[in-house]
């Protein structure tokens, strides 16, 4: 069933990298008459800690303030009209989900983020970069991604939280196309859902010394008529030495658990 | 596929609490967010732990790799440090279990899976390292003390401090940090058994384990601590590291109290200030030193041992995804009796 749901995402997938590549940082080097500095290994360096600051997290459509919840423009470009392609029956678990999402929201729980919220949630990530393979690191839950440059297939059968990531460069953006996720992930706290046919492909691409945009596309058949984007643009901490800490988050329940004496 | 990627962490506990061996137990195939796939990347490598067959597929040592800027380069896979102190980091009292090293080894995965990731049993006898003993001999003695000062291997807690210890290994398994997938702290997140993977870049060292994705941060571009307030606590501290010759030294600060030395009970003082001695010495093997100061110790610390780079063999192979808290459900069985909530029946205590 999955490997169908996966051959199916493949075909459909095919329009996706023009898409992509047509609004993202483009194939070749510079964008916007900025060069990236150069890591070790020739390529552009993507070093740094970085964090969204915007309201993706929240929500990427255009949404009002609710609990827990700031005001938010949309962050989904294809579509044009900024609205996640949803099929009907996936819409509705999507109002479902926003109206319990105290209870439902991963997040709410401690677990791993997925993709792409990993990149967007109200906490910063921290790339490290070699030939073989680029880390992010991130200050919640210290959740971490690798992305590997070398093989660029899935498994296939396995299910991830974060997904399976495979990057290549297309010029001087760094574009992960990333699979195998489990269903349990949401894209932001309003409820924005997948299934385990989800493919995402990012583009990473710095166009200042202290700015990267980032662009997703999303896919996944049994959940949107078509495959969407989002872009933003992602904030680099220029500290002297910047420092990304801990958010050890299931602790701090437990913390509050004994504080408030219900355990 | 499996929903429950979660840790299946009652077995650790059972081994913990049993001290069985210093040989991790290799429960984690159910445990891990890969549902230990037979077919794991790299899965051909190590035959798992205590095993006796990991030297087979080792590659020869040759010379320290360097990076552009010519320090050692301890990029890659490794292995915890051995002998460490997974279970314990004091000696284990006998309890006759000198075989039980061999037997949680053939309690491994089939096909590799995580175990895969780690060294496939340590080098039983390199020359002029610190003396570890074959793999698989904790129970009843033949394993190289990890604490080499004090000499009698035990942590040197004072009376106030070696009552806490002995109250939580009686009593308090429940509050083992690893079954609450709480990062394990500085340095015991250095033997942690199942494959380590290092990035090194020339402004940072980053170790990533694949238990419960833990990781250690390790800025290298001569920083002062930026934490400077005691009271600020953190599971794995704040590193700084900087390179003496080809040593690489680590300054660790503003740990929290919530981890322990190994999983049976002895704890880290939360004032603990570590300083770690990373020295690679050919291009499979690591000496480590961790010295360990507290004012919770009669004197300071030494615990020694060694990294051995694992899947040398396997260039492809990769490091998965291992979700803790996202399945586990283990902590509601915690009895009365261990510092847990559930109650106790019969004699059926865990």
């Amino acid at each position: 069933m999955v490997a169908a749901g996966v051959a199916v995402a493949a075909l459909w997938l095919a329009p996706v990298p023009a898409a992509g590549q047509g609004k993202g940082g483009g194939k070749g080097g510079a964008k916007g008459g900025y060069t990236a500095p150069r890591a070790g290994d020739g390529k552009a360096d993507l070093q740094g800690i970085w964090e969204a600051w915007n309201t993706a997290a929240d929500g990427l459509e255009a949404h009002n303030a609710a609990t827990g919840i700031r005001a938010g423009k949309s962050f989904v470009v294809d579509p044009a009209d900024g609205m996640i392609p949803y099929l009907p029956a996936a819409r509705q678990k999507q109002l479902d989900n926003l109206n319990k999402r105290e209870q439902l929201d991963t997040m709410n729980h401690c677990y791993m983020t997925g993709v792409p919220r990993f990149t967007y949630i109200h906490f910063p990530f921290q790339i490290f970069q070699t030939e073989k393979y680029i880390q992010f690191i991130s200050e919640y839950a210290h959740m971490v991604r690798t992305i590997y440059m070398g093989k660029q297939t899935h498994f296939g059968d396995l299910e991830f939280w974060n997904g399976d990531s495979r990057g290549h460069w297309e010029g001087d953006t760094l574009v992960v196309d990333v699979a195998d996720f489990n269903d349990q992930t949401w894209f932001d706290a309003s409820g924005d859902h997948h299934s385990t046919a989800l493919k995402v492909v990012e583009r990473y691409t710095r166009t200042g010394n202290d700015v990267m945009q980032y662009e997703a596309t999303m896919t996944d058949p049994k959940t949107f008529s078509r495959p969407w984007t989002i872009r933003m643009d992602l904030h680099r901490n220029t500290d002297q030495y910047p420092t990304l800490l801990e958010y050890e988050c299931h602790s701090y329940f437990e913390d509050d658990a004994t504080r408030l004496g219900s355990r | 596929m499996n929903k429950n990627r979660g840790f299946a962490s009652s077995a650790m506990a059972l081994v913990a609490a049993a001290a069985v061996a210093a040989v991790f137990v290799i429960a984690p195939v159910s445990i891990t967010g890969q549902d230990a796939p037979a077919a794991t990347p790299g899965g051909k490598g190590g035959g798992g732990f205590g095993g006796k067959g990991g030297g087979k597929q080792a590659v020869p040592a040759g010379p320290v790799p360097r990076t552009a800027d010519g320090k050692p380069d301890m990029s890659g896979f490794w292995g915890g440090v051995q002998p460490g102190g997974v279970t314990s980091i004091e000696p284990a009292p006998a309890r006759g279990g000198g075989g039980g090293g061999r037997g949680a080894g053939k309690g491994g995965p089939p096909g590799g899976g995580p175990a895969g990731a780690g060294p496939g049993g340590p080098p039983v006898a390199a020359p002029g390292g610190p003396p570890v003993a074959a793999p698989g001999g904790a129970g009843g003695g033949g394993r190289a003390n990890s604490i080499v000062d004090p000499a009698d291997g035990k942590v040197p807690y004072t009376a106030a401090a070696r009552a806490k210890s002995d109250a939580l290994i009686a009593n308090g398994m429940f509050h083992e940090p690893e079954l609450h997938c709480y990062m394990s702290g500085v340095p015991h997140n250095m033997w942690v058994q199942f494959g380590q993977q290092t990035l090194q870049t020339k402004d940072y060292v980053v170790f990533n384990w694949e238990f419960m994705h833990s990781r250690r941060i390790i800025p290298l571009d001569n920083r002062p601590h930026q934490i400077t307030n005691p009271a600020v606590k953190l599971f794995q501290g704040e590193s700084v590291g900087h390179w003496e010759g080809d040593t690489l030294v680590v300054d660790t600060t503003n740990q929290n109290d919530k981890t322990w030395f190994d999983t049976s009970g002895h704890y880290k003082p939360e004032d603990v200030h570590v300083v770690e001695r990373f020295t690679m010495t050919d291009s499979n093997t690591i000496e480590y030193e961790a010295t360990v100061t507290s004012a919770e110790f009669t004197q300071p610390m030494v615990v020694k041992g060694r990294q051995t780079r694992a899947n040398a063999n396997d260039p492809n192979y990769e490091q998965m995804e291992f979700a803790c808290i996202e399945g586990n459900a283990d902590l509601q069985h915690y009895t009365e009796d261990k510092g847990g909530k559930a109650k106790n029946v019969g004699a059926r205590t865990q």
